[in-house]
C-alpha cells in the first residue's frame, strides 16, 4: 500500500473514531446523563423523605408511648368535658345539683352555641358550648348554693347570666330566676 | 522494515497519523467505556438504591402508629388543651353576690336583678326609702372593690319611696374563679382554726 494511501486510511479511520466517539456522546451517553440526573434526584428525596418520615414516626410513637401511660386520665378529663354532649348526662346533673339545693326547676332549655373556629392547620379540635337556660324557684340561700355547686361540677360549667325577675318577701322569701350556664363538650 | 513503525518522535508531515488514530480510538473507548459505565453499571446502582428506599419506607410504614392511636390522642391533645383554656377563663358568680350582700344598705329593697357574668355588669331595680338612701347606696357600689361604675338611668317617686334602675359595671376580678377559691380555702381554714380553739377552750373547761 502506498504511504499517501495509508495515511488517508489511518486518516479516515481517525475521523470515524470521532464521529464514533460524538455519536456515543450525543446519542447515547447524553439521554443516559439525563436519566441519571433524573434518579439521583430521586433518590436524594427519597432520602430526605425516609429520614423525615423516620424521624416523624420515631416521635410519634414516643409521644404515643406517653400517652398510653396517662390514657387512664382521659376518663377524668371526659367527666371534665366530655367527648360529646351528653345531654341526658347534663340534665341529671342540673337537676340532681338543684334538688340538692332545694331549688324548684320549673323548665329547662338547651341552646347549641355556634363553636369557634380554630386556626388553619391546628390539630386541636375545637370545643363545643351547649347553654342551659333554666327557669327555678327557691330562696336566696338556696340560689347562692345552686349557683355555687353548679360552677364547682365536676362537668365544667360557666354561669353566663342570672337574672331574678320576681321576688317575694315574708319569712320565706322565694325567688323565681333564669339560670343560664355553658357547659361544653369535646367536639370530635 | 524497521524504518516503517512509526515513532513519537518521527512524526512528520508526509509520514502515516498514528497517534492521530490512537487517540482518537481512546476517546472512542472512553466514549464507550463511559456510556457501559453509566448504563450497565452506575443507573442500576442508583435504580436499586431507590428501591431500597422504597422498601424501607414500606418496612416504616407497618412499624408507623395505627390511625386509630393517632385519633385518640388528637381527642386527647384537644380535651387537655380546652380544658386548660376553660380552666383558665372559668367564673364565678358567688364573689358579686357576696360583694351585694356586704354593700346594701336595709333601706333598699330590689325588685329585679340581671347579672351578666360575661358582659360583666349587672343591671339592678328596686326601691330606696329616700333619695339620700339611694345616692349612700350607689356611692358604697361604687367604692366596692372590682366594681368599675355605676349608672343611674331611673329615679322616681313611688308611693314614699324612690324607684329606681341602675346598672353597676363590673371588673374581670370580680368573677375570678381563682380568687373564690383562695376565699373558700381561707374562711375554711379560719373555720377549721375557729373549732381548734373552741375545742382547746373545752378541753382547758373541763380540767
Amino acid at each position: 500500500m502506498k504511504s499517501s494511501a495509508k495515511r488517508l486510511y489511518v486518516s479516515l479511520g481517525s475521523l470515524v473514531f470521532i464521529a464514533g466517539a460524538l455519536y456515543v456522546y450525543a446519542t447515547l451517553i447524553r439521554p443516559e446523563f439525563s436519566e441519571i440526573q433524573a434518579l439521583r434526584g430521586e433518590r436524594q428525596a427519597q432520602s430526605v423523605l425516609l429520614a423525615d418520615y423516620k424521624t416523624t414516626i420515631e416521635e410519634t410513637n414516643r409521644v404515643l408511648a406517653k400517652y398510653e401511660s396517662v390514657s387512664a386520665l382521659q376518663e377524668i378529663f371526659s367527666e371534665v368535658v366530655p367527648p360529646n354532649e351528653n345531654i341526658p348526662s347534663l340534665l341529671n346533673q342540673v337537676y340532681g345539683l338543684a334538688s340538692l339545693s332545694n331549688v324548684l326547676v320549673d323548665s329547662i332549655e338547651f341552646q347549641y352555641l355556634p363553636i369557634k373556629s380554630v386556626s388553619a392547620g391546628s390539630l386541636i379540635r375545637p370545643f363545643g358550648t351547649l347553654r342551659v337556660s333554666a327557669t327555678c324557684v327557691s330562696g336566696y340561700e338556696d340560689m347562692k348554693s345552686f349557683i355555687s355547686s353548679l360552677e364547682t361540677n365536676v362537668r365544667l360549667m360557666n354561669v353566663d347570666a342570672i337574672n331574678i325577675s320576681e321576688g317575694a318577701t315574708g319569712e320565706d322569701p322565694m325567688l323565681a330566676y333564669t339560670l343560664t350556664v355553658d357547659a361544653y363538650y369535646q367536639t370530635q | 522494515m524497521a524504518n516503517n513503525i512509526p515513532t513519537q518522535t518521527e512524526a512528520s508531515p508526509g509520514s502515516v497519523p498514528w497517534k492521530a488514530l490512537v487517540f482518537s480510538g481512546v476517546i472512542f473507548g472512553i466514549s464507550l467505556m463511559i456510556y457501559a459505565g453509566i448504563a450497565f453499571g452506575y443507573k442500576p446502582f442508583l435504580t436499586s438504591s431507590i428501591d431500597n428506599i422504597d422498601a424501607q419506607i414500606s418496612e416504616l410504614d407497618r412499624v408507623a402508629p395505627k390511625k386509630e392511636s393517632e385519633e385518640e390522642f388528637i381527642q386527647f391533645y384537644s380535651q387537655v388543651t380546652n380544658i386548660r383554656d376553660l380552666l383558665s377563663s372559668h367564673v364565678s358568680a358567688m364573689p358579686f353576690f357576696d360583694a351585694i350582700e356586704k354593700n346594701t344598705f336595709s333601706q333598699v329593697t330590689f325588685s329585679d336583678f340581671l347579672i351578666s357574668v360575661s358582659a360583666r355588669m349587672a343591671s339592678v331595680s328596686g326601691f330606696a326609702g329616700s333619695y339620700n338612701n339611694l345616692a349612700n347606696q350607689l356611692a358604697a357600689y361604687e367604692n366596692t372593690e372590682s366594681v368599675s361604675s355605676i349608672s343611674l338611668n331611673t329615679a322616681r317617686l313611688a308611693d314614699e319611696m324612690v324607684r329606681f334602675e341602675a346598672t353597676i359595671n363590673l371588673d374581670d376580678s370580680m368573677f375570678d374563679f381563682q380568687k373564690r377559691i383562695l376565699i373558700m380555702e381561707s374562711e375554711e381554714s379560719e373555720e377549721e382554726n375557729e373549732s381548734g380553739e373552741e375545742a382547746a377552750n373545752n378541753s382547758t373547761t373541763e380540767q
